[in-house]
């Protein structure tokens, strides 16, 4: 590791450091609740603020949207469900295009290349399957920025972003193995890359490497461990979907029909217009020097340009430590979590059936002394979202919020109205 | 009943309207006055609140018994509440598809209205809060006017005298 990369590799931990520090100092103190009572949610620091201000702005490009399309089929409303949708498609086509390929050095090119030209829609097949991937890394990034400036990663929703990011990791170690399979020029080269930034990683780095090639040098057995780099993740997926839905209740997993369509015509077109293609086969003897970057999934083999793999491990790791932290960045301390009166509740269900972050429970009412057993919701602060809607779902006032209760709502009401006709 | 069905039985004063704003949907915190009323649309008080699923149907139900002129509730635009399904909830329920839902039978539907506008889409809730407004007031200006609460009371009592003189 150069002197250079040191410096630099230290000021990027200071201006992460610095820049952590200010925004805990811009948060301050928790305030306290104003003087009028209709007043809900929390105060908010300044990057509460921001977040809030991005907020807005996205509503605007949704209305622009709207107007376009329509709320219905508006894809910015249905990013989860389109990269859900995406993730299919490379499945669907994956299992079509591993039935000709073969992970050896001798055939494995011109086992894609029988694919791409001999087999029939061969090429259309490996097209879809190629800009299908395209599609779930771009369906990933709408996801990821909008969840990010709408402002729903934080508190309740914090291990929802965390999965997310496990999910992206995989997501790059399925697309960049995608392109070591094809085994032409680019491969190598990415080959080579890779294992100079596994190697880099301290303590470990040099195992990992032997592993990533499957032995000390390339042979036939690294693209079998290739094939099961690029297989592997999409079978991760599954688990860690659930982790990802596993606090949202009636998750909107894929978009509508309309939408699907154009999403898929949109692939099938590409596949024609702009057909996959490799490149020279990979020759160990007059390897490439320069790389074809797809910026999807490659963008990271480009800093290689600037920095030495060494610094571009700890970029990678304070990247990830950072995208691991964003939801937990500090923020007001004051929350509003609705409160249960256990005995109004009838244990009718209605707020448990309504919460869409599934912190309500229905348990049985110790409280009751009746012979009859009957239930009781009990609210599990951690995932409350403080929205509300239990407070709406509830017939019988018997959840309310503690800092906005039924009762001053209805004193509001009734005293701007003049109710009692002595305002008149 | 044709009194409960006017829903004023409370009595109040009907040039106002009550609405449900949830804080994530038409950012008016800039167009509000000291006590919450609207400064665009004369009459028209604003209660903020986290999530239009938040509102109970009850609190519309007081609010046109109570006498205001129509009551309406803001919500995120349809397919991106910030809290997935407060705004769906909330239109179901005053149509009466969702428990708890509305009681039609006691107040006028049509003084009832839900908007769906995003934050800054203000403007726009601004021009829908007149629109329902006017037609709110026209809809109150065919009916006579109400006596309920103390007022009716005090009517009720003086009527009596007049009779027993």
């Amino acid at each position: 590791m150069a002197w250079s990369d040191i410096l630099v590799v230290v000021l990027v931990i200071m201006a992460v450091d610095l820049l952590a520090v200010a925004v805990m100092r811009r948060g301050g103190p928790p305030r306290r609740p104003g003087p009028t009572p209709i007043i809900s949610g929390s105060p908010l620091s300044r990057w509460e603020r921001f977040l809030k201000r991005s907020q807005e702005a996205t509503t605007r490009v949704d209305y622009l949207l709207n107007l376009l399309f329509g709320a219905e089929y508006n894809f910015w409303y249905f990013h989860a469900g389109l990269t859900n949708l995406f993730l299919w498609f490379c499945i669907a086509t994956g299992l079509l295009v591993f039935f000709y390929y073969v992970p050896s050095l001798e055939s494995a090119y011109a086992s894609v290349e029988y694919l791409t030209y001999e087999v029939p829609y061969g090429q259309i097949m490996r097209g879809l399957h190629r800009y299908s991937a395209d599609g779930f890394a771009i369906a990933v990034l709408l996801h990821a920025g909008r969840v990010f400036f709408t402002d729903r990663f934080r508190k309740f929703r914090s291990m929802t972003w965390v999965s997310g990011v496990v999910m992206l990791v995989f997501l790059l170690v399925t697309g960049i193995t995608g392109y070591l399979l094809v085994w032409d020029q680019r491969s190598l080269l990415l080959t080579t890359m890779t294992h100079q930034f596994l190697a880099a990683i301290p303590l470990v780095g040099s195992y990992l490497a032997g592993w990533f090639i499957g032995g000390p040098v390339i042979s036939d057995t690294t693209l079998s461990r290739f094939l099961f780099l690029h297989i592997a993740p999409p079978f991760a997926f599954m688990v860690l979907l659930w982790w990802h839905y596993l606090k949202i209740n009636r998750p909107v997993i894929y978009p509508p029909a309309p939408v699907t369509l154009l999403a898929a015509g949109l692939v099938i077109v590409a596949a024609a217009v702009f057909p996959a293609v490799s490149q020279a086969p990979a020759n160990f003897d007059a390897p490439a020097t320069e790389l074809a970057v797809d910026w999807f999934f490659l963008w990271g083999y480009w800093l290689f340009n600037v920095l030495s793999p060494p610094t571009l491990v700890l970029l990678a790791v304070v990247l990830l430590a950072v995208l691991f932290a964003v939801p937990y960045f500090p923020r007001s301390e004051w929350r509003n979590v609705p409160v249960v009166h256990a005995g109004r509740c009838t244990g009718c269900s209605l707020c448990y059936v309504d919460c869409h972050a599934n912190a309500i429970e229905m348990i049985p009412d110790p409280y009751f002394t009746g012979r009859r057993k009957k239930l009781l919701a009990v609210v599990y602060e951690p995932k409350c979202a403080e929205c509300g809607i239990c407070v709406g779902a509830c017939p019988f006032s018997a959840i309310e919020m503690p800092r906005l209760r039924d009762k001053q709502v209805e004193e509001a009401i009734t005293g701007w109205v003049g109710a009692t006709g002595a305002g008149d | 009943m044709a009194e409960r069905r006017r829903g004023n039985s409370l009595g109040g004063r009907r040039d106002r309207l009550i609405g449900f704003l949830c804080e994530w949907s038409g950012k008016l915190d800039h167009r509000l006055g000291p006590d919450q009323e609207l400064l665009d649309v004369p009459g028209v008080k604003v209660i903020k609140l986290m999530c239009s699923g938040m509102v109970k149907p009850e609190w519309v139900e007081l609010a046109l018994k109570s006498g205001a002129a129509g009551c309406f509730v803001v919500g995120c635009p349809r397919g991106d509440c910030h809290f997935r399904e407060g705004n769906v909830f909330i239109n179901e329920r005053l149509l009466g598809l969702r428990p708890p839902k509305l009681k039609t039978r006691d107040v006028d539907p049509e003084r009832i209205a839900v908007f769906f506008r995003g934050a800054e889409e203000w403007p726009e809730l601004i021009e829908d809060i007149k629109a329902f407004r006017d037609r709110c007031l026209a809809r109150a200006g065919e009916e006579p006017a109400p006596q309920g609460g103390r007022q009716a009371a005090a009517t009720k009592a003086r009527t009596a005298e007049g009779t027993a003189s």
